[in-house]
């Protein structure tokens, strides 16, 4: 296992190097830059501008001190904010996108799972529709329709919640409700689907005609199994979720950095571009890493690294 | 023991499932399909959707794009003022409209600019010579001395405070859109695009993304890594940059570039769900039986891994096509997809955004749409399961 | 126990009731006394970029720094007013403008002189301080100024501290917009001492380090949330400021920021969502729509031979109905056929707009027969034969809507076949800019009061040229608009605007229009005709 690890931390450095280079790449080709204005700037303006923050150097130069400086954790200053690093940008928008994201996070968990279970113990009963109706609402409606409509009623016609903001308790209502929706209905019915493949499996049947005993005995076994697709999902879902929502930040007026990823597009600017992607590409790998280790605890017959 | 002792057969296999000659994998497999009563409503309510889409515009007496100004933001439900012998309905913006007592809209009153009175908010209309006024200064009472209407219609000394009837509108069934366009038609012609892009990422997902991750799961070890570490890189370039580039490469493609789009990104997360499932079932006897016994790779992941782990398979793939829908929108926003005016039910959801306080019905029939068809394939792909597991086969 | 707990609330409630009462009474005795203890609540919309006055090119950061700045002159509603300056006047030849300075502070207790404002503009001008605004040097006529934006000295720029208190500008050409255009953000002064205490403009967002000389001044920047400035008490003209500050947010979503100011949580915001405007300004006086100085068009591609006939140019203009355009819009955009919007005052006093007329085109679709005619004496009756082309726009749903109106229009009046084709901003600008396409829009806001600001975008060579229009006759005629004053100078802009128009490389669609929403209680707020938010001698009221 441990050398498995090291080789897994040694590929995933690959990786990020891979993501940046090609971010990098793809920033570059697209047309438009940093200081692309509708009321454009004088040539001798655009000139020391490029000069100033190094992009009058070749494309691998550029490429290689950025690396150099992201060794460091050094992700550069902003484009679009002047005189803020990409740093800052990150350690002031990341609490408020945390906190939203670790409260939808255990929204989803909390309710997703046990939902699923039932409505899966509770087949083709009501219970049942009624968890498959909610979640196709849930996964048909978009997040930013579920916030604008709670702002809408909660906080406009019945004044229970806070218009924007995180400032009271009754603030994040609004954005983890509009931020758990998709994943809750999706974690629900990806239970309930595992749950029933597990459920045909012959000695669950068995096991279940013998009685509740043996149930629970081995129904443990039985539900650590069908976990596997659920903690496959919650993994990049989890790293997603804490990293922001551009939707439900700008709609909740939440100072987060959700609203970079697509910001910092539109904007072309270059490094707070790298810098989120760098930030979301680590946080999603070590996810996926946890997700792999999460197997291997679920299901000991699971190894890594030492097959074939 | 010697180490020999359990050896594999190697190319010897032959195929051990011929008891049943009759019925193949699949034939039996559609044969019990059919007898799932509600997946063959899916089926049918997909079927239906598609001729809506297809036949449905040819007997609309509107087109797509055919804008009709005069009847900009109708709700498909009108509440009609009656004075005298005449029916009004008075818009959200304060147009107003002559219409038959059953709901069908005849005309629009035109607006007497010259005589609009803006301090006292009062609105003259013309019909037929004779005044109609529109008194909307009760909106902006103080609520403490709010009445429970907020304008009144006069016309010829009759005084309307609140409506003598709803009735659905039966010009534009579904309402009209910011440009006087017909909701009914639109959301029909929509339904060729939206349902397209759900048939292109199912297949995308079932043959990129099922696939992938079998194999991933599969071969394990040095292939998995690198096969997951694709993902990842996929999974963690920004996607915006990617369409900007793509449509910089290929402008004016519509189709074809949401297909590319759709299937260079949309497989990841089916990926790595039937990867985690395979790494789990390939350590299972069957599977181990199976590979003792010589059983091809491929004919493993086809016939052993994948049908096991066909549950979820199926779920997520059902799952995904609003998200599909939703991301050929951001596609045809950023400039990549099907250029206005033609629609698709997720741009259509889209447009009703901004004004979605204002005008929801807008946004309510495109969303019933893909709600509509995210159950059908629910339905169906319930019944695929059931139809596909290899235990329940008789 | 409770029972005495509520008999003290209710007292203490009477007490302040009674206090309440007492202020008010004052308010209404004397107008200087209302509650200075008032903070205003404003959505500012967008996080600026930055808040320093040289470095700024965006409405945003604009609307703060005019709040927390003060310039020579300060504009409201098209008025000037002075500002640092107590008076200006112009020598006879019109080519040296004297400003004579109050004696004022910085925020800092400072005094405030002559040489601040060389070096703020000297520093704005400056390459190296790489201003996005520094263009706008090339529009003030003054001496050197744009050879210095070039790379030029800046010794050789026209400007000069005669005394701490007297400012003398050296103009290439008599100007007689200058003093207007000096009211523009870009031109208020900087401390160098606070510039220097941090690079690219940081200084200006740092509470610590900021120092201005306007109405308010920074005490609190949180990035992407928002900003508190409180009364400045050493502005000059403290005495006028009637709010004890500004609490100000970001939110840059509409439906949000709207629903806020429904619940009294703002006093002010600069948009609400555009399906709630029609309603708005029939019905709710707290809702401002005001004419921004700027024209919304399409431009032709001129090097296209498909659009090589003037004919099929102008029968295209003709048929398109902007009244419905603009109603459609619905948010007090005025219909456009020239290419100069309303609010610019020519020689005699008259509005530029009005005395330029129509050159033809009609606002509704009334002149679709002769549009009809043209096209087929160009060779194309009812359309036929004309190739099909693509009418581009910039992702936005308010350029969909026209797009699809136009073409819709064309299609129906003409019978011509255009498709629609959208690009993300950047791309698009990109797209544009390299004649890369048939039919593009274009849309043009001016930042200083005349004419020239915008006819000037189509002179052969100008960077904003996208229809690639060349004629030398209108090249002719705004140079010398430029070299003139007074009627000399307007003849040449009407001239000028009628030849652009019987050339039509552009179809104007209509004259862009500005919203807020202002609460009844916020009084004493303008704004500039720019469009720049103005609450230096705003107050609440109870």
């Amino acid at each position: 296992m441990k050398k498995y690890l090291i080789s897994r931390v040694f590929s995933m450095l690959v990786t990020i190097i891979l993501i940046t280079a090609l971010t990098f790449a793809m920033m570059h080709s697209i047309p438009g830059g940093p200081f692309t204005r509708e009321k454009a700037i004088p040539d001798e303006i655009l000139r020391q501008l490029n000069a100033k923050y190094n992009l009058d150097d070749p494309l691998i130069i550029q490429y290689l001190d950025y690396m150099k400086r992201l060794i460091r954790f050094d992700l550069g200053p902003s484009f679009s904010k002047v005189g803020v690093s990409v740093n800052d940008i990150i350690v002031a928008g990341m609490p408020a996108s945390a906190r939203i994201g670790l409260l939808a996070s255990i929204v989803i968990i909390v309710l997703g799972i046990p939902l699923g279970i039932i409505s899966a113990l509770k087949q083709n009963k009501p219970i049942d529709y009624l968890v498959m109706f909610m979640a196709t609402l849930g996964i048909t409606i978009p997040s930013f329709v579920v916030a604008t409509l709670i702002i809408y009623f909660f906080a406009g016609k019945l004044g229970w919640l806070p218009s924007y903001g995180l400032a009271t308790p009754l603030g994040y209502v609004g954005p983890v409700i509009a931020l758990s929706g998709f994943s809750l209905s999706f974690v629900s019915r990806l239970t309930r689907s595992s749950m029933l493949e597990v459920m045909r499996q012959d000695y669950i049947r068995t096991a279940r005609a013998n009685g509740i005993r043996e149930l629970s005995v081995i129904g443990w076994h039985a539900m650590k199994n069908a976990l596997i697709p659920v903690v496959t999902y919650l993994g990049p879902m989890i790293a997603a979720i804490l990293t922001g929502s551009f939707v439900v930040e700008r709609i909740f007026a939440i100072p987060g950095i959700g609203r970079y990823f697509v910001d910092s597009v539109s904007n072309r600017d270059y490094t707070t571009i790298m810098g989120v992607t760098v930030f979301y590409a680590v946080f999603y790998m070590i996810m996926v890493l946890l997700v792999d280790i999460a197997y291997v605890l679920i299901d000991p017959r699971i190894k890594f690294g030492s097959e074939n | 023991m010697s180490d020999n002792k359990f050896q594999f057969t190697g190319n010897t296999y032959s195929d051990v499932e011929t008891a049943r000659p009759s019925l193949t994998y699949w034939q039996d497999a559609w044969r019990r399909l059919k007898k799932n009563k509600l997946s063959m409503a899916g089926l049918i309510v997909i079927f239906l959707i598609l001729l809506f889409g297809i036949v449905g515009p040819m007997f609309s007496p509107y087109s797509y794009s055919e804008q009709i100004n005069k009847y900009k933001n109708l709700p498909p439900s009108l509440s009609l003022y009656k004075l005298g012998d005449i029916y009004l309905y008075s818009s959200n913006d304060y147009n107003l409209f002559l219409v038959e007592g059953n709901g069908r809209v005849i005309d629009k009153i035109e607006l007497d600019r010259s005589r609009r009175d803006i301090p006292n908010k009062i609105y003259t209309y013309v019909l037929n010579g004779e005044d109609i006024k529109l008194n909307f200064s009760y909106k902006m009472l103080p609520a403490a001395q709010r009445l429970d209407y907020d304008f009144t219609l006069e016309y010829r000394g009759e005084i309307a405070t609140q409506p003598d009837r709803t009735r659905p509108n039966i010009l534009f069934p579904f309402g009209t859109d910011d440009l006087g366009r017909d909701l009914l038609t639109r959301v029909m012609y929509g339904a060729r695009i939206s349902l397209l892009v759900a048939f292109i990422a199912t297949v995308v997902n079932l043959f990129i993304g099922v696939i992938y991750g079998s194999i991933s799961g599969y071969e394990g070890g040095r292939v998995d890594d690198i096969m997951m570490r694709i993902v990842d890189i996929i999974n963690s370039v920004p996607l915006t940059l990617y369409v900007i580039l793509l449509m910089v490469w290929f402008r004016g493609g519509g189709l074809i570039n949401i297909i590319i789009a759709l299937s260079s990104v949309f497989w990841v997360n089916e990926a790595r769900l039937v990867r985690g499932q395979v790494l789990s079932l390939k350590e299972q006897e069957f599977v181990l039986a199976a590979r003792i016994i010589g059983v091809p790779k491929m004919k493993i992941i086809l016939r052993h891994l994948i049908p096991n782990a066909i549950g979820p398979i199926i779920v997520s793939m059902a799952m995904m096509i609003p998200s599909a829908i939703f991301t050929e929108s951001f596609l045809s926003f950023i400039g990549l997809g099907v250029s206005a005016p033609q629609s698709s039910w997720g741009t259509l959801a889209n447009n009703a955004l901004s004004g979605l306080t204002t005008y929801p019905y807008q946004l309510f029939f495109p969303a019933m749409a893909i709600a509509l068809t995210l159950l059908a394939f629910n339905f169906i792909g319930d019944g695929l399961r059931d139809a596909l597991d290899p235990r329940l086969r008789k | 126990m409770k029972k005495y707990l509520l008999g003290l609330f209710l007292v203490l409630g009477l007490v302040a009731a009674l206090f309440g009462c007492k202020k008010t009474d004052a308010a209404g005795t004397g107008a200087q006394t209302t509650d200075l203890t008032r903070y205003m609540n404003w959505n500012i919309g967008a996080d600026p970029k930055t808040l320093d006055p040289c470095l700024n090119g965006a409405s945003d950061g604009g609307d703060v720094i005019n709040q927390t700045f003060e310039g020579l002159v300060r504009e409201k509603s098209g008025k000037l007013y002075p500002g640092i300056a107590r008076e200006w006047s112009f020598s006879p030849d019109g080519l040296t403008l004297t400003f004579r300075l109050r004696e004022s502070k910085w925020s800092d207790g400072t005094p405030l002189t002559a040489n601040d404002f060389v070096y703020s503009w000297k520093r704005g001008m400056n390459p190296a301080t790489a201003s996005e605004y520094s263009w706008i040097w090339e529009y003030t006529n003054v001496v050197g100024a744009f050879d210095a934006v070039n790379g030029g000295s800046l010794d050789a720029v026209g400007i000069r501290a005669v005394d701490d208190l007297t400012l003398e500008v050296k103009l290439m050409t008599p100007t007689d917009y200058i003093v207007s255009l000096l009211s523009f953000y870009h031109f208020m002064p900087t401390k160098q001492a606070a510039v220097e205490r941090g690079a690219d403009g940081t200084w200006a967002k740092d509470p610590a380090a900021a120092v201005s000389n306007g109405a308010f001044m920074l005490t609190s920047y949180r990035i992407g949330e928002g900003l508190t400035l409180v009364k400045n008490p050493n502005y000059w003209n403290a005495a006028a400021v009637r709010l004890a500050g500004i609490e100000g947010r970001f939110i840059d979503a509409e439906s949000t920021a709207y629903q806020a100011f429904l619940a009294n949580e703002f006093d002010f915001i600069p948009n609400v969502p555009l399906s709630e405007v029609p309603r708005l300004i029939a019905e709710d006086d707290r809702f401002f729509v005001y004419p921004l100085l700027g024209t919304y068009y399409y431009n032709f591609n001129m090097n296209l031979p498909m659009f090589q006939d003037v004919r099929v140019r102008r029968a295209m203009a003709l048929a398109i109905d902007r009244e419905e355009i603009c109603e459609t819009l619905g948010a007090g955009q005025v219909p456009a056929a020239g290419f100069v919007p309303p609010g610019f005052l020519d020689h005699q006093g008259k509005d530029f707009f009005e005395t330029a007329g129509m050159y033809g085109f009609a606002t509704d679709g009334s002149r679709v027969a002769e549009a009809q005619r043209l096209l087929a004496e160009a060779g194309y009756p009812n359309g036929q034969g004309f190739p099909a082309f693509s009418l581009m726009y910039n992702t936005s749903e308010a350029h969909m809507n026209v797009a699809q109106l136009v073409q819709e229009q064309l299609r129906v009046n003409l019978g011509l076949e255009i498709t629609l084709e959208n690009q993300e901003w950047a791309v698009f600008q990109d797209t544009r800019k390299a004649g890369n396409y048939q039919v593009a829009r274009g849309g043009w806001l001016t930042d200083f009061m005349d004419p020239m600001g915008l006819l000037s975008i189509f002179t052969t060579g100008n960077a904003y040229n996208d229809p690639k229009y060349n004629n030398p006759e209108y090249d002719t005629l705004l140079s010398q608009a430029a070299r003139t004053r007074g009627q000399e100078h307007f003849e040449a802009l009407y001239k000028a605007q009628t030849l652009l128009m019987t050339d039509v490389p552009v179809i104007t669609v209509y004259h862009y229009a500005d919203m807020m929403f202002a609460s009844p209680k916020l009084k004493g707020w303008d704004r500039s005709v720019l469009g720049t938010a103005d609450f230096t001698g705003a107050w609440l009221e109870p």
